[in-house]
């Protein structure tokens, strides 16, 4: 029956309802120049690589669902921020360098103009919430800004990989702003969109899941689009624990119909919509210091490292670790003593 | 019949029963009023004003320092990382006697049952989220003697529904009365001596705990309550005491002598505050030894369905163990095959633990906390020379506290400063700046609370 109660309540709880969704663009300068340029290469190689866009036919993509996503409901909300090697960047809204713009400073539009005006006091966070965002204006905002990100990059730092990690606090902390500041009696519903190309740094895992955690906490969902040549295990995880949408898709020259049809789905309908799901999600931890997959490990109760030997001492943390009753059962051989022989024999101490 | 006529000759014609407790108490001015209008009396004493004779508004301010006055006294930084015990074993211990039937506060008429249902409810839902390795067991004292409930588990779910069948129990089928589930005196040895042959089976790297929340004057033992507290203190088992009712000496002596924190609730919110302390992890004492601690992590099974139901790839069909249900999908120990529907929990057959990676995270943010940050604008009437010394505690080993100094000197007079995490912009009047030290970007005092408690995160240093 299609006008059964739950469709029911999913489309009037809509009315109320604000959309809002957060974009996370990975703008890793080394990787999409290295995939424009061997675009450009004249050679069988380029055939393999047919599928990889370069970030002007993605940046299309992107803005072309942006515009679909903003028509299909007038209260649809969208913020824009571009994940850089060095720091996160709002797109949109934007501020210029963190300073509030002089009265005087003259501006292309008046719509950027009013936009700055309503980021920036939170008496006018109702106009944000009130008024319909415009597609031009968001357009030529991102497109500036991005160019902007684009020129400021420094060299050294392009190879760490870009700050996902970043860009999701700060839009948590953006969600949690509006939430705070939202007008009465509207749910506001959020989600982020975070797409991929730059490869997982094992250094952010901490900081990601934190932030994935927070957001469970606050029931936003995050989606993930992966655009790399490999699978990121960090934003499966996060797909699954924050019940969002994993996908990483075959043809990347028609990623606007994966956008389209899958991340274009508001929260409220997803049990409603096929959804691409996620086979198999690995959540084996890898050994701190030979980086293999494990099942069975050892944990160091102090700092909670993982090891898949038994070991003496924590590599991370120092501390030396008690004889087991393994070792007095024969189980593990004792730690040598300097001098003497290693000893053989499987009797209890 | 009624009460002789207050100060003012105010009658209160709505006191039936000269038994009542009453509604009304003298306030700060001698005035009767209630008690919570007691914070507003005198507030034109506290306006200030600036030079101009004008009216300094400043009670966002203070708000604002208000609010952060209480972050900051629950994380303090200090030179050495302090140890803390993430692994937990903890006994709840709820008192249960005639003290629990009293109401809350003399001019609240709700009783102090459904305050500490509430409260623990609560504790319990943060405890497993802060510490998803860790155990609780329930125990409860009432009529002189005192019942374990539960065992020690990592089920949340089975604490809850425990909690709810004390508290509010659903009634039962036959015709029965159901006893009494309140009354009667407390007993603060029983509850000890249960709990402590309970955690001696806990292997060393845990930490021992037993939170207690009292609501009672006195303690009806069978012995000698000190020698228990002796014994408690050598096994070292880290005993906490949340009172509802006044400070009593043999909760005061337990809770110093096994380095735990005594806490009396003024009210509600405070109850609940106190005992949610109690979630964080506490730090270690050197009695406890490090060891390893084999643990496992287990890959999701194949065969598990998705969130619409439909089963992907084969179809196995599960029995289980423990409740013997038939289901689709779940977790298999890699030593000894056997099978779980959830994690974390100890293998039953082999006797190992099973976590998944997820639960292991979710502790790191204890051992890798985000360094306070500092306020921009030094306090009012606060010279330049003591200005500095604002910084002393709050900065970890290693920070240029000079070049901190000067960032904040030259901050302090921008006015055009955005919080970087949410991009409000913080004018210099009436509203608290605060720097993040490593990262040197600004924040304001919301943000700097969801980082803080919520986020773990700083958004300028990833």
């Amino acid at each position: 029956n299609p006008f059964d109660k739950k469709t029911r309540l999913a489309v009037e709880s809509a009315r109320e309802n604000i959309q809002l969704l957060v974009v996370l663009l990975d703008t890793n300068p080394y990787i999409w120049g290295k995939r424009r340029s061997d675009q450009n290469q004249p050679s069988s190689y380029k055939q393999n690589l047919k599928t990889l866009i370069n970030f002007s036919q993605f940046l299309n993509h992107v803005l072309l669902f942006t515009n679909a996503y903003l028509s299909s409901n007038s209260k649809n909300k969208i913020a824009f921020i571009a994940a850089h090697p060095k720091e996160s960047k709002f797109l949109f809204p934007h501020t210029s360098t963190d300073r509030v713009q002089s009265e005087n400073a003259t501006t292309t539009t008046t719509g950027e103009q009013d936009l700055l005006r309503i980021v920036r006091s939170d008496k006018a966070t109702e106009e944000f919430f009130l008024k319909e965002i415009n597609f031009n204006t968001l357009r030529n905002t991102v497109i500036k800004q991005l160019e902007e990100t684009f020129t400021e990059t420094d060299d050294e730092l392009v190879v760490k990989g870009s700050s996902l990690a970043g860009a999701f606090s700060r839009a948590l902390c953006f969600i949690n702003r509006l939430e705070r500041e939202k007008p009465i009696g509207t749910t506001l519903n959020s989600r982020v969109l975070a797409f991929q190309v730059s490869p997982d740094i094992s250094m952010q895992y901490i900081s990601i899941m934190n932030a994935i955690f927070s957001a469970q906490k606050m029931n936003v969902t995050l989606d993930s689009c992966i655009l790399s040549t490999e699978d990121s295990s960090f934003l499966q995880q996060a797909s699954y624990i924050t019940g969002g949408v994993y996908l990483k898709p075959l043809k990347q020259e028609g990623l606007i119909q994966y956008l389209l049809s899958v991340f274009i789905v508001d929260k409220s309908l997803r049990g409603l919509v096929q959804l691409p799901v996620q086979a198999t999600i690995d959540f084996r931890a890898a050994c701190f210091e030979t980086k293999k997959q494990i099942d069975l490990g050892y944990v160091c109760s102090v700092c909670l490292s993982i090891f898949d030997q038994h070991k003496w001492s924590c590599s991370t943390c120092g501390v030396k670790f008690e004889v087991l009753q393994q070792v007095r059962t024969g189980a593990i051989q004792p730690k040598p003593k300097p001098g003497s022989q290693p000893t053989n024999n499987t009797q209890s101490k | 019949m009624s009460e002789p006529a207050q100060k003012n000759n105010v009658m209160d014609i709505d006191a039936e029963d000269d038994n009542e407790i009453p509604d009304h108490v003298h306030g700060a001015s001698g005035d009767t009023g209630y008690v919570w209008e007691g914070q507003f009396t005198g507030a034109w004493s506290m306006l200030d004003d600036n030079q101009e004779g004008q009216i300094i508004n400043d009670l966002q301010l203070k708000e604002q320092v208000r609010k952060r006055q209480r972050l900051t006294s629950m994380t303090t930084v200090t030179d050495s990382i302090v140890r803390k015990g993430i692994i937990r074993f903890m006994y709840l211990i709820l008192d249960l006697s005639a003290g629990v039937l009293q109401p809350v506060a003399h001019d609240l008429k709700q009783s102090r049952v459904s305050v500490m249902h509430e409260a623990t409810s609560d504790f319990v839902k943060e405890f497993f989220d802060q510490n998803p390795l860790s155990q609780m067991g329930l125990i409860v004292t009432r009529r002189g003697l005192a019942e374990k409930i539960l065992e020690l588990t990592g089920g949340q779910k089975s604490m809850l529904t425990e909690l709810k069948e004390i508290f509010d129990p659903s009634p039962r089928a036959d015709d029965e009365p159901t006893p009494d589930p309140f009354g009667g005196d407390p007993s603060i040895q029983n509850s000890l001596l249960i709990a402590h042959s309970a955690l001696q089976s806990i292997p060393q790297y845990g930490s021992r705990e037993i939170v207690i929340a009292y609501s009672s004057l006195s303690t009806c033992d069978p012995g000698d309550v000190m020698t228990t507290i002796q014994l408690m203190k050598d096994s070292s088992v880290r005993c906490s005491v949340v009172a509802l009712d006044a400070e009593m000496y043999v909760c005061k002596k337990l809770s110093h002598d096994t380095n735990g924190t005594y806490g009396v609730a003024l009210h509600q919110e405070s109850f609940k505050e106190l005992l949610l302390a109690h979630a964080l992890p506490p730090p270690t004492t050197t009695k406890q030894k490090n060891a390893f601690n084999i643990t496992l992590i287990i890959p999701l099974d194949e065969t598990s369905t998705n969130k619409n139901g439909i089963p992907s790839k084969k179809i196995r069909q599960f029995i289980f163990n423990i409740h013997s249900e038939i289901k689709a999908g779940g977790y298999i120990c890699p030593r000894c095959k056997c099978k779980y529907c959830d994690l974390p929990t100890e293998c039953t057959v082999c006797n190992l633990t099973l976590v998944s990676s997820p639960h292991l995270a979710r502790s790191y943010h204890h051992l890798f906390p985000v360094a306070p940050f500092v306020e921009i604008d030094a306090p009012k009437g606060v010279d330049a020379r003591t200005a500095g010394q604002r910084f002393d505690g709050t900065m970890s080993v290693g920070t240029d506290v000079n070049r901190i100094i000067e960032l904040c000197g030259n901050m302090s007079k921008d006015n055009t400063l955005c919080c970087f995490g949410c991009l409000k912009h913080i004018p210099r009047e009436n509203s608290l700046r605060l720097l993040c030290t490593r990262c040197e970007k600004v924040f304001c005092v919301e943000c700097d609370g969801f980082i803080h408690q919520s986020l773990h995160n700083c958004p300028g240093c990833e």
